[in-house]
């Protein structure tokens, strides 16, 4: 079955935003996670914003993939900020013990951007 | 005469109602029950004869479960009736025997409206304390400190099921009014259990993931060794006062309070 | 003693990784119309979302079956597969499956989302997953 993604992958101001769409089963997440690594070498961005508004569920497997995403990233000399989690994902994950990794949570696009711009600058 | 009646049981009837009121309540009563026993039926209440008495006495029972009488001075009320009437036959009916079987009659009919009232201000009443408690346990003020900054000074026993409303509110308020810092003040908190504290610790953690910074005030000495025992470990800025938390909020947002030079 | 009702269940096939993602959503209408708040929702999802998995890629495949109780105030889910199936139970929860990608993760978490959890496994004929949710139960004094 062919699926149109509608996850996306854009590049704002000297980073990437990542955008996942609904639900990702675990091909096209794992698939998602390698076009953004291969994207962040490519364009050798210093910062990934991972956008999770579009996401209803986070399980141990998406929250691992987000952890190797984070991972690879920094190993990259980017570093990731994580925005847009939903209030009954965020409970869900607590409760069930996800971690995300070393991913920085922030509550919007525009102070994902400040803190990025920051960790930039060496701040 | 019944209004005498009722001042002389020494209730708080005035203290609610006015003169009037009260004379419109008995004159309806009397008016209805008047009709009702027109029909010659003194006994069986559940007939259609008595249901307009019936749902006025429903109205006053709800009326006086709303303003907080208690439901022996709301029984007094009807049983002041009973007065009214023994006074009445008396007046007007000659036999003795016929007086006394007569006292009986509308004494079991006064008594079981009596009951009626009794029971439907019961029911009006346990419908006002739950609706009381839902608003109450439901609501967990929050303070608009200043802009993207928000408190929550919590109040009475928080179990579980409390703290997991306070999460969804507070959460739900951090994405409503972008809070890059929110105060939970436990000044008002003497003690929590284990599972309640647990819980306010993951109320902290989803803040975290969400990107909203918590500081916490005024944790008890009591609270603070819950805390402790829990390997889990409170990851927030915690301070004495809501006023520090608030300090603390405004130099971790870069704000800065100056006094008018006047 | 609750009793679930066969009448108005639903079957979910979990045979390819799609099926994953259908029985979380499915899970996820079920309790909406049974009445569960969005958070509640969120567990079902997540705790399917892990033993869906766990279903399909330790148990080679399986199905879940949603119900409702009679009094339709809980919700009961079974995700069933006739894997090779876990020998021993107390070792699942424990240290040995906690790698990631292992069984052990996944399953404490959906234990902690639900109310109740039954994990029953034989090797050699499978794996089936209880897990039931209850409606909060409205007014408390």
């Amino acid at each position: 079955m062919e699926e149109v993604s509608r996850s996306s992958i854009l590049k704002i101001e000297d980073f990437l935003l990542a955008t996942p769409q609904e639900a990702m089963h675990d091909i096209a997440a794992i698939r998602f996670r390698d076009d953004i690594l291969r994207r962040l070498k490519d364009t050798k961005v210093n910062g990934l914003i991972i956008d999770l508004s579009g996401v209803d569920v986070v399980d141990s497997f998406m929250g691992r993939t987000i952890g190797e995403i984070a991972n690879s990233a920094n190993l990259i000399g980017a570093e990731v900020a994580m925005i847009g989690l939903r209030t009954d994902v965020a409970i869900t994950m607590v409760e069930m013990g996800i971690s995300l990794g070393n991913v920085y949570p922030l509550l919007n696009l525009d102070l994902a951007l400040k803190f990025l711009r920051n960790q930039r600058r060496g701040g | 005469m019944w209004k005498k009646v009722i001042s002389r049981s020494a209730n708080r009837t005035f203290d609610f109602m006015t003169a009037t009121q009260l004379d419109e309540e008995t004159q309806g009563v009397v008016t209805e029950f008047v009709k009702a026993i027109s029909s010659e039926n003194y006994v069986d209440i559940t007939r259609p004869e008595y249901e307009n008495l019936l749902t006025m006495l429903r109205g006053i029972s709800a009326d006086r479960a709303e303003l907080g009488f208690t439901p022996t001075e709301t029984a007094a009320f009807i049983l002041g009736f009973k007065e009214v009437i023994n006074t009445v036959l008396e007046e007007k009916v000659e036999d003795p025997k016929d007086l006394a079987s007569d006292v009986l009659l509308m004494g079991n009919l006064i008594d079981k409206l009596a009951l009626y009232t009794f029971e439907t201000f019961v029911e009006s009443r346990e419908a006002i304390i739950k609706k009381h408690a839902v608003a109450l346990e439901f609501t967990n003020p929050m303070i608009m400190v200043w802009d993207n900054l928000i408190a929550f000074p919590l109040q009475g026993v928080l179990d579980t099921y409390r703290m997991a409303k306070f999460t969804e509110e507070m959460l739900d308020a951090i994405t409503r009014h972008q809070a890059s810092v929110v105060i939970v003040d436990l000044t008002a908190i003497p003690t929590m259990d284990t599972a309640t504290c647990h819980r306010l610790i993951q109320a902290i953690e989803a803040a975290r993931l969400m990107g909203s910074e918590a500081v916490v005030t005024g944790i008890s000495p009591s609270v603070a060794s819950i805390i402790v025992k829990l390997e889990v470990g409170l990851k927030a800025r915690t301070l004495r006062e809501l006023r520090e938390g608030i300090n603390y909020a405004f130099k971790v947002m870069g704000l800065k309070v100056v006094e008018e030079v006047s | 003693m609750k009793t679930f009702s066969d009448e108005g269940s639903l079957q979910v096939e979990i045979q390819e990784e799609f099926d994953i993602i259908s029985a979380r959503a499915r899970a996820r209408v079920f309790a909406e119309a049974l009445g569960f708040g969005i958070v509640d929702q969120t567990r079902i999802a997540t705790a399917v979302s892990e033993i869906a998995r766990n279903a399909l890629i330790h148990g080679e495949g399986g199905k879940m079956i949603l119900r409702a109780s009679k009094d339709k105030k809980g919700l009961e889910i079974v995700i069933v597969d006739e894997g090779p199936g876990v020998p021993d139970i107390d070792r699942v929860m424990g240290h040995e499956y906690s790698k990631p990608g292992g069984l052990g993760l996944g399953l404490a978490g959906a234990k902690r989302l639900m109310d109740e959890f039954y994990f029953e496994s034989k090797p050699g004929v499978g794996t089936k997953v209880t897990m039931r949710k209850w409606l909060p139960s409205g007014f408390r004094w």
